[in-house]
């Protein structure tokens, strides 16, 4: 079967990147479809079972030299449905960093400041009261502050949060605004037409400028291609994510010349847990809410670019994260009430890439540098020395082979170890970015700062494959504002100004 | 960001640290050099007795795994959770392979890579891994030095492997409400629960 349509911007993907794109341009009387590859789930259907929502929600894959792991949302909202609801502000150290070495000198926060207000309204991004900080949470504060180290509650983008500790699995209550149920239903409102299960192949290219995207409609229950849907649209807005976009751009033949692939970064991750002699139930309670910024690069911080945020102690994916196996693991998660538990959020130094297989599919190549593996190390240590300091009787490192840590001095076991990815029990990206970066210089990107391709006129990167880097802080605020930003300049484009990019129906 | 599935043989719709380290098994052929070891007669051919309680159950109609495979995941799973949840297994209170089973049937990606590396740890010997006979058939502290030589191997792929079997063995067990219960999970809406998590002395 094939199908075809007809609009004025055709938008990929619907995700932070993606979604706000298409309320806004909606919103601005665009005819608008957005191209989603994972299925639509409604909040109903959220059971908050671990094993069947992480399979129906989320996607794999990792980095084909270092084995670092990746996951993400694979479902309309996409990230947005499994992330855990945190907001800052886009750091303006960050900004600041993006205008001065990659020449973006619009990106000022004053540039940014409408789009970041619109965000943070739209998804009710909101302090963190006490009645949402969980015990989970607060032993992170406890332990903070016996150390004297900076920390605080996040902002999250709740609405009448129940405490249910199931915000990365969709949030049965609906109190998570997730793009699902805020920006999406915001573009459907003002006309837009969602698609889901249409998995973009290819972008058609013609006399410069875009013609149309190339879908396959995928069966809800296998995944299998069922049919073919071709969308022209005189705008193309790519936000498939940070392997997806480039392997979308790369497939269509694009980017020669570019640094298209290049420049990715994440935020690694690990997690430590940490036993206390009390319950502390921190299955229940917002997944995420409080964390140390002593070492981070927010609220005037100078870094060395580390955030230490709690996180939950929900039973699959604590056992799958401890070291080991056996009678020790299980001794560990036969505790499971009193268990507490952090992840580190490094900003990395590192930069990857990603390139397409002969399949098409995306291929990420990403070796951490002996300085992000080094900063880890450091971190762990720091969130060891916390928890003790907090009250813990038992810190579980995140890795195989090392003991529980019931004091300073068990730490040294730590520095004999080889820190290597493959030596830790998980070690993954929580966060990603770049790969299709805005950039004054095709050798540093693949659009300027509008997220306007340099070589196809109507095709535009949206999401957080544009950002030149990391931000050191949980990131769908920033990719919010700047896929508003971009819409803004397309839906003036639309206006007059550049109305060759802009197709009337 | 959503992998497309005709596209690509990774395993979309998996957690992280499931999918991946069957997928790059698959792709690095370390499978393949497994089955080269076996063609050349290296490997232990035929089907040795498997002890009953590793069976599926009577009635239990598998859907991917072989009823070998499945005693295969079904020892590595009881090795991986504990003595304690290993009884749970055994007495068929908790199924972690039956639910494998059902994962890997909705996800046709992993299915084969997941077949492939049970084969390996049921079949591989020494060099490859350290034993000489069925995994199945070997005793608690002999599947134990097995899984150990894995976790540890300087070799990624086998690290690779344990890692994918560790977290598929438990996602699965830990997915189960029995299980949960045991480490004092009430499930996702206590109430009772909720209440307590929320509930502490605010004073650092």
């Amino acid at each position: 079967m094939s199908e075809s349509l007809r609009c004025d911007a055709v938008v990929v993907g619907s995700g932070a990147g993606g979604a706000p794109v298409a309320a806004a341009l909606a919103e601005a009387g665009l005819d608008v479809v957005v191209l989603e590859a994972g299925a639509r789930i409604e909040t109903r259907d959220f059971s908050g079972e671990e094993g069947e929502m992480i399979a129906r929600l989320m996607t794999a894959n990792s980095a084909r030299d270092s084995g670092m792991e990746v996951y993400a949302g694979a479902c309309v909202g996409g990230s947005t449905v499994v992330n855990d609801a945190l907001c800052w502000h886009p750091p303006p150290e960050i900004l600041a960093s993006w205008r001065r070495d990659f020449g973006l000198a619009g990106l000022t926060e004053t540039a940014f400041a409408p789009h970041v207000d619109r965000a943070w309204r739209t998804v009710n991004a909101s302090p963190t009261d006490r009645e949402h900080l969980n015990r989970n949470a607060h032993q992170l504060e406890v332990g903070a502050a016996r150390l004297g180290w900076s920390a605080e509650a996040m902002h999250r983008n709740v609405r009448g949060c129940a405490n249910l500790g199931l915000c990365n699995l969709g949030c049965p209550s609906g109190a998570k605004r997730s793009a699902l149920v805020s920006w999406v239903p915001d573009a459907e409102a003002r006309g837009a037409r969602v698609v889901p299960l249409a998995r973009a192949d290819r972008i058609e290219v013609a006399g410069g400028g875009v013609r149309a995207v190339q879908a396959t409609r995928l069966d809800p229950r296998t995944r299998q291609p069922v049919g073919a849907l071709r969308v022209e649209a005189g705008a193309v807005c790519v936000a498939a994510g940070v392997l997806g976009t480039p392997a979308l751009l790369l497939r269509s033949g694009l980017g020669a010349g570019t640094a298209l692939g290049r420049g990715v970064q994440f935020h690694s991750s690990v997690y430590v847990t940490a036993r206390f002699p009390e319950p502390v139930f921190g299955f229940y309670g917002p997944t995420m809410a409080y964390a140390v910024t002593e070492w981070s690069d927010v609220n005037g911080h100078r870094g060395p670019g580390l955030m230490l945020e709690s996180v939950t102690v929900a039973p699959s994916v604590t056992a799958s994260s401890l070291p080991g196996f056996g009678a020790e693991h299980e001794r560990v998660m036969e505790a499971l009430p009193y268990l507490a538990r952090a992840v580190v959020v490094l900003r990395d130094r590192t930069r990857g890439s990603v390139a397409i297989d002969r399949d098409g599919a995306p291929a990420l190549s990403y070796q951490p540098v002996a300085e992000d593996l080094a900063r880890i190390r450091e971190a762990v240590k720091q969130l060891a020395r916390l928890y003790l300091a907090a009250g813990a009787t038992e810190v579980y490192l995140p890795v195989n082979g090392i003991a529980a840590v019931r004091s300073e001095a068990d730490l040294a076991a730590l520095d004999a170890v080889r820190f290597e990815p493959r030596a830790l029990s998980l070690l993954y990206a929580v966060h990603l970015f770049g790969g299709a970066a805005m950039s004054a210089s095709r050798a540093q990107g693949f659009c300027d700062e509008s997220g306007r391709a340099f070589d196809v006129v109507g095709l535009y990167v949206t999401d957080a494959a544009a950002l030149p880097s990391n931000t050191g802080a949980n990131p769908q605020i920033t990719i919010m504002a700047n896929a508003l930003r971009i819409a803004a300049g397309i839906a003036a484009a639309r206006g007059g100004r550049r109305s060759d990019e802009v197709s009337a129906r | 960001m959503t992998l497309p599935a005709g596209l690509s043989r990774d395993a979309g719709g998996l957690p992280r640290d499931v999918a991946e380290p069957f997928g790059r098994l698959d792709r690095r052929g370390f499978l393949r050099f497994a089955g080269l070891l076996a063609g050349a007669g290296v490997l232990p051919a035929g089907c040795g007795g498997v002890p009953s309680e590793l069976n599926p159950p009577g009635g239990v109609d598998l859907q991917v795994l072989s009823p070998r495979s499945y005693a295969t995941f079904q020892a590595v799973a009881m090795r991986c959770v504990g003595p304690r949840g290993a009884e749970g297994i055994r007495a068929r209170r908790i199924d972690p392979a039956r639910a494998a089973d059902a994962w890997v049937a909705r996800l046709p990606a992993l299915a084969d890579p997941l077949v492939q590396a049970l084969w390996v740890l049921e079949w591989g010997v020494a060099p490859l891994l350290a034993k000489w006979r069925p995994f199945t058939a070997l005793d608690g502290a002999s599947q134990d030095r097995v899984l150990e030589d894995l976790m540890r191997s300087r070799l990624e792929l086998k690290r690779d492997l344990f890692k994918g079997l560790k977290s598929l063995s438990m996602l699965t067990f830990y997915s189960d409400p029995a299980s949960r219960a045991e480490v004092g999970y009430p499930g996702a809406f206590d109430a009772a629960g909720i209440a307590a998590a929320m509930t502490y002395a605010p004073g650092v």
